[in-house]
């Protein structure tokens, strides 16, 4: 950046610009900056929240795959199992990275809520997943290294450190996973959207799927986690605030009926639902 | 209270999903894609200030070298080379303040059998800043106290310099004024160096 020498001079003395100018000009990676450093985080974090206009929407997923495998499951254990669905749409604002994490919590014991990943859906249909193989290699870093040392000391190096061989895992294949867990691969394959891309707008899309006990006596909520990051300029990194807010989606025993009151086909916003901003954190 | 971190696993074993085999051909779950209101692009009003964004750490260790000829003006003409190395502090005077002060020390050489210690005050401006890739244009005036050994006898005096520095290399030029219990000599200098900045605001 160009500056003229008159400026330079009259900015000699330059002071920090005031936070609640930053907010109101949207200045917001100034603004993050400004919060990780202790500077008013608690209004850059309702500002950036408020612009950040987070549109929900949860829905019980109806599949016959999952309620004959729940209705079987109950009838060895008393437990009424859904499959929930959760979108959250966000606008897009001027920072360097918006990301967004989500979780569902309520009490109760284990099954309470569960990530609708493949493993815990093989747990519920009682398959088994295939193992990971292990293989193992001497093409790596270090013995590359130990090649070229090898070829400049004639292969005395080799004698002080030899050629070792390391081991890493090999995941099982998808039409190995499909083989041996369809009930679970068939019920993976319509959660694997799981987690957040950038809509068309520049702001985040997040899709997650959970696996929740309808015998869960505490509410549940959806637990959200906003990480705003801002680049730094010159020799400064980047620096970042994380706000947290948690949506109240209502009792877990009438979740079905709940959902479909609250949301039906239309996502609303934070303002229209109960939520509570629990938490602001900075780092430089 | 349990907490469901989502879509971890989940995530990496289908980003390579293959096709299924023909006989295990799922069930379409019932769901509905919701309608949301269209998300907005908040965009800033007007350049934004850089303030925040910046190094708040004020202090950077600097390192000079200068090589070049000293030009004895009195009492006598002639023309000497001479060589420079300090190391010292820089401080910007505010976070995004374009002016930096210097101080440093270390050791001056000119042909003419002088040998000084120095040390070094002085001020530095920026004029052009990428602040992306720290490349700076700066001038600079800076003013040295001498003390040593000028042909063997013990010396004091004063150096004043006026500095180019782009991108970490420096002109400098200036005037050298030394007093010796031989009498007083004034040199005319012109150098070439570097002046590299460790840490610090950008």
């Amino acid at each position: 950046m160009k500056r003229s020498l008159p400026l330079l001079v009259l900015s000699l003395s330059a002071c920090a610009p005031s936070v609640r100018d930053l907010v109101s000009h949207r200045h917001y990676r100034e603004a993050v900056c400004a919060a990780s450093e202790g500077a008013q985080p608690a209004v850059v974090r309702r500002a950036l929240l408020r612009d950040l206009g987070l549109q929900v929407h949860a829905q019980v997923v109806r599949s016959s795959t999952f309620d004959a495998i729940s209705a079987q499951r109950a009838a060895r254990s008393p437990r009424v199992l859904r499959l929930l669905r959760v979108d959250v749409l966000s606008n897009a604002l001027p920072v360097d990275e918006v990301e967004i994490e989500g979780a569902l919590s309520t009490d109760g014991d284990s099954w309470s809520v569960r990530a609708a990943t493949i493993g815990n859906f093989a747990q519920l249909t009682r398959e088994r997943l295939p193992r990971e193989r292990v293989g193992s290699t001497y093409f790596t870093g270090p013995n590359v290294l130990r090649g070229m040392a090898a070829l400049v000391t004639g292969g005395l190096s080799l004698l002080f450190s030899p050629m070792q061989r390391e081991s890493y895992t090999i995941p099982p294949r998808p039409d190995e996973i499909a083989r041996s867990a369809p009930l679970a691969w068939d019920l993976a394959l319509y959660v694997h959207r799981d987690g957040c891309e950038r809509s068309g707008s520049g702001g985040a899309r997040c899709q997650w799927y959970a696996i929740v006990d309808e015998r869960a006596t505490a509410p549940l909520e959806l637990r959200l986690a906003m990480r705003y990051r801002a680049d730094g300029l010159g020799s400064r990194r980047s620096c970042s605030i994380t706000e947290r807010v948690t949506v109240a989606l209502g009792e877990v025993g009438t979740l079905d009926r709940t959902l479909s009151a609250r949301f039906g086909e239309r996502a609303r916003s934070l303002e229209e639902l109960s939520t509570n901003a629990t938490d602001v954190a900075g780092s430089r | 209270m349990v907490t469901a971190p989502l879509g971890v696993l989940f995530t990496s074993v289908l980003s390579t999903i293959a096709p299924l085999p023909p006989s295990s051909q799922p069930s379409q779950p019932s769901q509905i894609e919701p309608r949301f209101a269209r998300p907005a692009s908040i965009v800033e009003q007007g350049p934004s200030p850089e303030y925040y964004r910046t190094d708040p750490n004020l202090f950077a260790l600097v390192l000079r070298t200068q090589l070049g000829a000293h030009v004895r003006v009195a009492p006598s003409a002639g023309v000497a080379f001479s060589i420079d190395a300090l190391a010292g502090l820089s401080m910007r005077v505010g976070r995004v303040s374009p002016l930096r002060a210097l101080a440093c020390v270390g050791y001056h050489y000119v042909g003419f059998g002088s040998h000084f210690f120095v040390l070094q005050t002085g001020a530095l401006l920026d004029i052009v800043e990428e602040p992306q890739s720290r490349k700076i244009v700066s001038v600079g005036l800076t003013v040295d106290g001498l003390a040593g050994a000028q042909e063997s006898i013990g010396a004091l005096g004063v150096r004043t310099s006026l500095l180019l520095s782009v991108y970490g290399l420096t002109v400098s030029a200036g005037h050298q004024w030394t007093r010796s219990p031989s009498g007083d000599v004034h040199e005319a200098h012109f150098m070439l160096g570097t002046l590299i900045s460790l840490g610090g605001s950008r």
